[in-house]
């Protein structure tokens, strides 16, 4: 049969019924000899390419065993060792804390408050004008809508923090580690890995060793809810025919990519591409679900939007796009989550500025924790910026923030389990010296690669995967990943 | 320092701006995607090292940027636009505008993620939207001078086409937006695809004869040839 004749077939609606699809179909019309059939392949697989490609092999890529991944960057250098007693290399404290904010020190301009078990914070002021907690962090962690409630979900959750010095005011620290947490192999079931700002990393922060593929940037809630309909000129189909041009696109698409795989010798690109096709055939037909938390109603949307504290019609607040992105990523819909949140350059010879940040960045967290209990899922925060501040020194917890000074930078480790709190052998990594500064006798302190590649690493512990942290050199060797991994499998 | 947020958003200006330039880009598109890329093209074995962190080997092919995609669609459907902004180029702006957050801001296909190509399928059926009206304009006694849809009726419904009305219109599509012609098992999919989207439709509403027209076009600037050069 030539192709002109081929394609001369009758006109379907005219028929009455459909063109023979299945081999049964075939056999009737007498097209496959039935002799031939039991051992040709399947008919449906040559025609249709998303099953001869395999439509199990992209459904099999899903990895919902590992640890939903989120990282918090409060973008232009925090004070975040203000926040935090920060120890010695041997986890005792320091002499002097002036230049961090908390002025004398522990016992001396405030009391040690802990939280998350055994991390000492900076509590209640001894001295000076300070209202509450020195560390608005802690306040805003632990009663995120200010109601004079302490979240349950810290019982729960453990904390590490990490010294470590950066660049002041960049978007060029190499901190981002959702490349490796991507190869590692957490994967969003429909949705890839998400960002705020229109960078490689979707924050502002390159990426540490390995970057991840471009986020898909999520600007209001919309976004996301857009993310996976068809609407435009394509409004006015059924379902089924929405269906049905997903499935052609991803039939064209994925003929056409595998060729450029095979011509290219890289299959593993071009089988990602290829699987994105063939996922968007269910996420058409299924509307995305729950893609869009606000919407599908019922006590997700209520409970999201009271932990939130939004109406549950919000699209556009930084509370509301947080609030779906955190959803997404802990309910396994997305890969890993970039939020970030600016103001944090915020040495403006007040407290009060900064005060209200960390409270803001505190609120955030326990926001974020709460999602995950709510889920009864696990979660992995990981907290960075771009260097960090110094304080006018004062022997009061109260002194004005008024210089940048990344060589006090730190970055926080949380992990929030629904069953038990997690292990941890200690609450930090590395430590600062007697100047109040990153102490670099510890090999992470000075090289934010290097750190990002332990925050890495105690993630890839918590999931039980040491292996991939030796196949890939991850920090270097097995004797520094000892020192640097604080984190347990449970 | 204070969160960056670059938009990636186009004004509506621009789009008839770009749509106005459409012609001449049609050229400089097609040959510059045609020559270019493949010149250097490399032998597998060269391109194929990874590291031990699987940094994937560079490909021969790129994904078009955001603005690349809206210009190859442009000029491989001729929806330029000369005169004042229409309704249809208006829904092709708010399209673009709308979806530009998902839409590849590289070059890499790695960036040709689900919500991507979802945004392009988008983005597609406003610029198909747009050739598929201008040939419905023409009225069916003139259909020979219609730019894809020669061989289909609209004025009846999906009764009234056949697979011969199909597939010159496609493959004419596939010519413009792939740059060469659709092979046999395209040919195939999409006379499959027709048939799919027919059943179940009002085979005598000839509103379905023209959302298939839009569909067949979106399908063919939305799959990967159409996207990459």
């Amino acid at each position: 049969m030539s192709r002109r004749d081929k394609r001369n077939i009758p006109m379907w609606a005219k028929l009455g019924h459909g063109k023979p699809v299945t081999r049964r179909d075939f056999l009737s019309t007498g097209i496959i000899p039935f002799a031939a059939w039991a051992v040709a392949p399947s008919l449906a697989t040559i025609l249709n390419p998303l099953k001869a490609y395999g439509a199990d092999q992209c459904a099999a890529a899903g990895a919902g065993s590992f640890i939903p991944f989120i990282t918090l960057n409060l973008s232009g250098g925090a004070g975040l060792a203000g926040q935090v007693v920060v120890k010695n290399l041997q986890g005792d404290n320091i002499k002097s804390y002036t230049k961090l904010g908390q002025g004398n020190g522990p016992g001396l301009s405030y009391n040690i408050s802990k939280e998350f078990g055994k991390v000492d914070f900076a509590g209640t002021a001894i001295g000076g004008n300070t209202q509450g907690n020195v560390s608005k962090f802690l306040t805003g962690v632990r009663d995120p809508r200010n109601q004079n409630l302490r979240i349950a979900a810290l019982d729960k959750s453990a904390f590490v923090w990490q010294a470590v010095a950066s660049n002041d005011d960049t978007s060029n620290n190499p901190v981002d580690v959702t490349g490796l947490v991507l190869k590692m192999g957490l994967q969003g079931s429909k949705l890839p890995n998400l960002g705020r700002t229109d960078t490689s990393t979707g924050i502002n922060q390159k990426p540490a060793v390995l970057p991840p593929p471009a986020p898909f940037v999520v600007g209001n809630v919309n976004d996301l809810a857009n993310a996976l309909g068809y609407s435009a000129a394509l409004n006015n189909l059924s379902m089924k025919q929405k269906g049905a041009l997903a499935r052609v696109i991803a039939s064209l698409s994925g003929s056409q990519v595998r060729r450029i795989g095979e011509t290219d010798n890289a299959t593993v690109i071009t089988n990602l591409v290829d699987c994105a096709g063939i996922k968007n055939v269910d996420l058409i037909a299924t509307g995305g679900g729950d893609v869009n938390p606000f919407a599908v109603g019922g006590t997700v949307t209520s409970e999201l939007a009271r932990i939130w504290g939004v109406n549950a019609n919000d699209r556009t607040s930084q509370n509301a796009t947080f609030a779906a992105m955190v959803y997404n990523g802990i309910s396994g819909n997305a890969s890993t989550i970039n939020l970030n949140m600016g103001g944090y350059d915020y040495h403006d010879n007040t407290r009060t500025t900064g005060d209200t940040r960390d409270l803001e960045a505190g609120r955030v967290v326990g926001k974020i924790l709460e999602t995950a209990e709510m889920l009864k899922k696990p979660v992995f925060l990981f907290v960075c910026s771009d260097g960090a501040t110094t304080s006018m020194e004062s022997g009061t917890a109260d002194s004005v923030w008024v210089s940048d000074r990344g060589i006090a930078g730190i970055q926080y480790m949380i992990s929030y389990d629904p069953i038990k709190r997690p292990e941890t052998s200690s609450t930090q990594v590395g430590g600062f010296n007697e100047g109040q500064a990153a102490d670099g006798k510890f090999a992470t302190a000075n090289n934010p690669e290097l750190a990002a590649q332990a925050v890495f690493a105690n993630y890839a512990a918590l999931n039980g995967k040491m292996d991939f942290l030796e196949q890939n050199r991850i920090l270097g060797d097995a004797a520094l990943r000892a020192q640097a991994i604080k984190f347990e499998k449970g | 320092m204070t969160e960056t947020k670059v938009k990636k958003t186009i004004t509506k200006e621009k789009v008839v701006r770009l749509a106005i330039t459409g012609s001449v880009l049609a050229v400089s598109v097609v040959l510059g995607f045609n020559c270019a890329p493949f010149a250097g093209r490399q032998a597998p074995s060269e391109m194929a090292s990874e590291s031990p962190l699987g940094i994937e080997p560079q490909l021969s092919v790129a994904l078009m940027s955001s603005e690349q995609i809206l210009k190859a669609m442009i000029s491989a459907t001729g929806t330029e636009s000369l005169g004042a902004p229409t309704a249809d180029d208006e829904l092709i702006s708010s399209t673009y505008t709308l979806r530009s957050g998902s839409l590849p801001s590289e070059n890499s296909l790695k960036l040709a993620t689900g919500p991507m190509l979802i945004s392009v399928t988008n983005l597609a059926s406003a610029v198909c939207n747009k050739a598929v009206n201008r040939d419905v304009a023409t009225a069916e006694a003139q259909r020979a001078s219609r730019l894809f849809f020669k061989e289909i009726d609209f004025s009846k419904g999906l009764s009234g086409q056949s697979s011969d009305s199909v597939t010159p219109a496609f493959e004419r599509l596939a010519r413009n937006a792939w740059r060469r012609d659709a092979s046999n098992a395209e040919v195939d999919a999409i006379i499959e695809f027709a048939q799919e989207f027919s059943d179940g439709a009002n085979a005598n509403d000839p509103q379905q004869t023209r959302l298939m027209a839009v569909s067949i076009c979106t399908a063919v600037l939305s799959s990967i040839d159409a996207l990459t050069y």
